[in-house]
């Protein structure tokens, strides 16, 4: 649309099809442990796991400028190897009171972006960009995977 | 945003280039030397500051002497409907802004030319640009094309993109009518005007809306600069260099002015070198000078472009206007992207069974992001582990193998094979089979 506008409309290395094959090859290799006593449920939250991870990675190699790409392996990172580091209450804490800070949208928006908690305005607006062409990149793509095993 | 939005959209046809900031610098870096060549020495006023017009704010050091009372009694309540004639019309927009400007190129420039950028400034807010614009969008066609690139610019600089603040523009305009009220006698003042007049423009316009281009004045900056820097010499200094260093350029390609340029030319330069990589904004007139003020320009502007961006990709978002409502449909956006992502892993979970991902598999993935390299050494390590039964290493050159593999893990199901996925996995990424048979087969 733009021409001037900084960030480009398309990156040099496509994030969808890095995205689609980290995502199948996660898939794929995941196949070599098999727990046949894993529920549905385990099933259904380890194939998200492997598909942001793979997203994040995808993201940071297409364009590694961004934060929240980081936030994602590293929270992946700290679950894996079983630290729980839940999110940390610490920010609500320190508010004692609700009229003090009001949950504005921008907090809103830190609290659903990975790695938002400790960014400025104008940045979270920036991250938000990149992670919602992610998340898009990986909707196409995982629609387009269950639709070609089950149509 | 109704009229403001159809005049952005005018601009957008006409010149093919929406007012963005990014290359703001460039542009303005671009607009003095076009200068050149459409400066008339004559000095016209009509064509001086219809060219100071179309330059918008790169150049305010252009020194041009305009008449002081031409036109300057009419109120540019007729600006809108000037005569067609895109420069007299531009002209005749432009002159009441001017109104301030008598400019004398043998008097001291300095004292002189702060008052013309002030005013100059000020006189460009979003509707008069957009109209002035709008008008001599025809200029630029029938004008040398280096015109073009002047228009552009100004048209970066003078339309006020910000779809979420269509109410503060009308405002702006509204502002706009009250500029030409100046007192002229106020703005014949040498010196003190520059400095003075900012500050109390910006006061009672401070509903103005901050247009995308800042421009600090030209000459003005060295006394402006001096006093910021002394009162905030942390914030002030930077922008006070960046104006030194905008005008060291412009006063570099500036030929109106030549006295003045190699006046303030001497006294950017000592300024000037270590300034390089700072962000070049001006301030506009009318508004404050201070480096707080414009450092909080730069912020929103920053801001609203993402806005723009943002806008951009959630669908659905064009006629939303206002921060707020904009953050809400992101928030929206976000979270129902989620969701289905959710929704579409418990999909692929009913489809995929037996699939767990482990904590060592996710390492591997972690270890080979960043390069495809890495991840080809990654299949081949996993290709190493496990026994090949009848597929060999290479032989997956297509993505469809993979969903082959996929779907023979699904053993009861047949579905048919949407290679689309994986069209786009080809084209991109050829070298790099998936040798992904091997490990289905040994877990079937």
């Amino acid at each position: 649309m733009s021409l001037l506008r900084e960030k480009p409309a398309i990156n040099p290395k496509s994030l969808r099809p890095l995205f689609a094959r980290r995502f199948l090859m996660a898939l794929i290799t995941s196949k070599r442990v098999n727990k046949r006593k894993s529920s549905f449920s385990a099933r259904a939250r380890r194939i998200k796991q492997a598909a942001d991870i793979s997203l994040a990675s995808a993201a940071m190699a297409c364009n590694s400028k961004h934060a929240w790409s980081k936030a994602v392996i590293r929270r992946s990172h700290a679950t894996l190897r079983h630290h729980r580091l839940l999110r940390q209450p610490q920010a609500e804490a320190a508010v004692p009171m609700k009229e003090f800070r009001r949950p504005s949208r921008a907090d809103a928006l830190r609290r659903l972006m990975p790695g938002g908690r400790g960014m400025g305005f104008c940045r979270l607006l920036e991250e938000a960009a990149d992670y919602i062409r992610a998340l898009k990149a990986q909707v196409q793509v995982m629609q387009c995977i269950a639709d070609s095993l089950d149509p | 945003m109704g009229s403001i939005g159809n005049v952005e959209l005018l601009f957008e046809q006409s010149n093919g280039i929406p007012p963005c900031s990014p290359t703001r610098s460039r542009f303005l870096g671009l607009l003095p030397e076009t200068n050149m060549e459409m400066a008339t020495p004559s000095n016209a006023s009509v064509s001086c500051s219809s060219l100071e017009m179309l330059q918008s704010f790169s150049t305010w050091d252009s020194l041009v002497p305009v008449d002081e009372n031409a036109g300057f009694t009419e109120k540019v309540t007729a600006r809108h409907h000037s005569t067609f004639n895109p420069l007299n019309a531009v002209a005749l927009e432009h002159l009441p802004c001017v109104n301030v400007v008598h400019h004398h190129p043998s008097s001291p420039l300095v004292g002189r030319t702060p008052s013309i950028s002030c005013l100059l400034s000020g006189t460009y807010p979003a509707n008069i640009n957009n109209f002035c614009l709008v008008e001599s969008s025809t200029t630029v066609s029938t004008v040398p094309p280096a015109d073009y690139h002047l228009g552009t610019p100004n048209q970066c600089c003078s339309v006020n993109p910000s779809p979420e603040n269509p109410r503060s523009r009308v405002q702006a305009s509204d502002g706009e009518c009250e500029g030409l009220d100046y007192d002229p006698a106020d703005q014949k003042e040498e010196q003190n005007v520059a400095n003075s007049d900012p500050k109390s423009l910006s006061d009672g316009k401070k509903r103005m809306r901050v247009p995308d281009c800042l421009v600090l004045e030209s000459n003005s900056n060295f006394n402006k600069a001096q006093r910021i820097e002394s009162d905030q010499p942390k914030h002030g200094s930077k922008f006070s260099n960046e104006s030194m260093k905008m005008q060291k350029e412009r006063d570099i390609r500036d030929d109106l002015s030549k006295s003045n340029a190699r006046q303030s030319q001497d006294q950017s330069q000592n300024v000037d070198a270590p300034m390089e990589d700072y962000i070049h904004i001006r301030a506009r007139r009318g508004q404050a000078t201070n480096s707080h003020s414009l450092a909080e320009r730069v912020r929103r502007e920053k801001i609203s472009e993402r806005m723009r961006f943002l806008q951009d990709l959630v669908p659905g978002c064009n006629k939303v206007t206002g921060k707020a409502v904009m953050l809400d449909e992101i928030i929206n956006y976000v979270q129902s992207l989620q969701r289905q992502v959710e929704f579409l892993s418990m999909k692929l979970a009913t489809v995929i069974p037996h699939i767990d991902v482990e904590g060592t598999l996710l390492k591997d993935i972690f270890h080979s992001d960043g390069s495809i390299s890495d991840a080809l050494g990654f299949i081949h390590n996993i290709n190493s582990t496990y026994p090949i039964n009848g597929y060999p290493l290479e032989s997956i050159e297509s993505g469809t193998d993979v969903m082959q593999c996929l779907k023979n893990c699904g053993d009861t199901r047949k579905s048919s094979m949407n290679s689309e996925l994986f069209q786009m996995d080809q084209n991109y990424d050829n070298r790099y089979p998936i040798p992904a048979m091997m490990s289905f087969r040994v877990y079937r």
